[in-house]
């Protein structure tokens, strides 16, 4: 995990890069609240990359939903947010932003029962799975008739050992993420 | 949807049960968190992460019907439950209210002793 690093600061914009997971939302939203506590409002997100906008301090609770969202289904989506309350910030990858001020619950969440709360981790393990599949399928039949050959390329080295890799990494996420949708189901309603 | 998908969703859950008569009437999703709020005493307050999925998940199944757009704010989707939907409001109201009943008398009996 990266610590903070600011790039572009200007007086009223800044860019900064920090590297957070699904399966550790709360430390992500916990971040984003306390920036907005000091008068830094996120604007724009991306791959490790958050985009903060300088504004009027404030205390916002933040929280992400994962969904694959048709373009034709968008403007329901967010409009069902703003009705309840809850401002859209940005989307990336099938995720997308909300923020709120409401006080009216202790903890405010755009989600209510923890049967939603599993659900969305649902969708993000299948979104997992079909990124991981294919790799692993490769790895799986073609490694071991690479391996019999006693010429291989640095480059090709590299290839296999940067897959193996990145699929080890999204097969703990999707352990993790296992994890909290056992724990969820456990406990279908709060 | 066939009557098998549809009963996948029973029991129902508290969120569903409650959507689901919300849309006795056509509502759109804020109207359904308003009347749930207030069906509910202010105990059950649909968060807008778990409406759409659960509009999204009764439409699909046919439990509710997409009547149009609001014409005040063509944002604004309004549905409806269908008949498939009804009828699995009323197997689960009789359903719960065969629960309450019997659970009331067992309770009265053992204060009584």
């Amino acid at each position: 995990m990266k610590g903070e690093m600011p790039m572009n600061t200007s007086k009223s914009s800044k860019t900064v890069h920090r590297f957070f997971t699904a399966w550790n939302e709360q430390r992500e939203t916990r971040w984003l609240k306390k920036m907005s506590k000091e008068g830094w409002h996120l604007s724009q997100f991306g791959f490790g990359t958050y985009r903060f906008v300088k504004g009027t301090p404030g205390d916002f609770t933040y929280c992400f939903d994962y969904r694959v969202q048709g373009g034709k289904d968008f403007p329901e989506y967010t409009a069902l947010f703003s009705d309840g309350g809850w401002e859209y910030i940005d989307s990336f990858a099938n995720w997308h932003c909300f923020r709120t001020q409401q006080t009216n619950s202790q903890t405010p969440d755009i989600f209510s029962d923890n049967r939603s709360k599993m659900e969305k981790f649902i969708r993000l393990r299948r979104t997992l799975v079909l990124a991981i599949l294919p790799s692993l399928l490769w790895l799986t039949t073609f490694f071991p008739f690479f391996l019999e050959q006693t010429d291989h390329s640095t480059l090709f080295l590299l290839l296999v050992g940067f897959i193996a890799a990145a699929d080890a990494f999204i097969a703990y996420g999707i352990a993790r993420i296992q994890m909290l949708i056992v724990s969820l189901k456990k406990h279908p309603r709060e | 949807m066939g009557k098998r998908a549809l009963q996948s969703l029973c029991p129902l859950t508290e969120t569903t049960f409650f959507i689901l008569l919300a849309l006795t009437e056509p509502l759109h999703g804020y109207g359904i968190m308003q009347k749930v709020s207030e069906m509910s005493d202010g105990r059950v307050n649909l968060g807008p992460g778990t409406l759409y999925g659960a509009l999204s998940k009764l439409e699909k199944l046919g439990a509710i019907t997409f009547q149009g757009e609001d014409p005040e704010n063509p944002r604004r989707k309004v549905y409806q439950v269908s008949e498939e939907g009804k009828q699995i409001l009323q197997i689960e109201t009789r359903r719960i209210a065969q629960m309450a009943s019997v659970a009331t008398g067992i309770l009265e009996r053992e204060e009584q002793e």
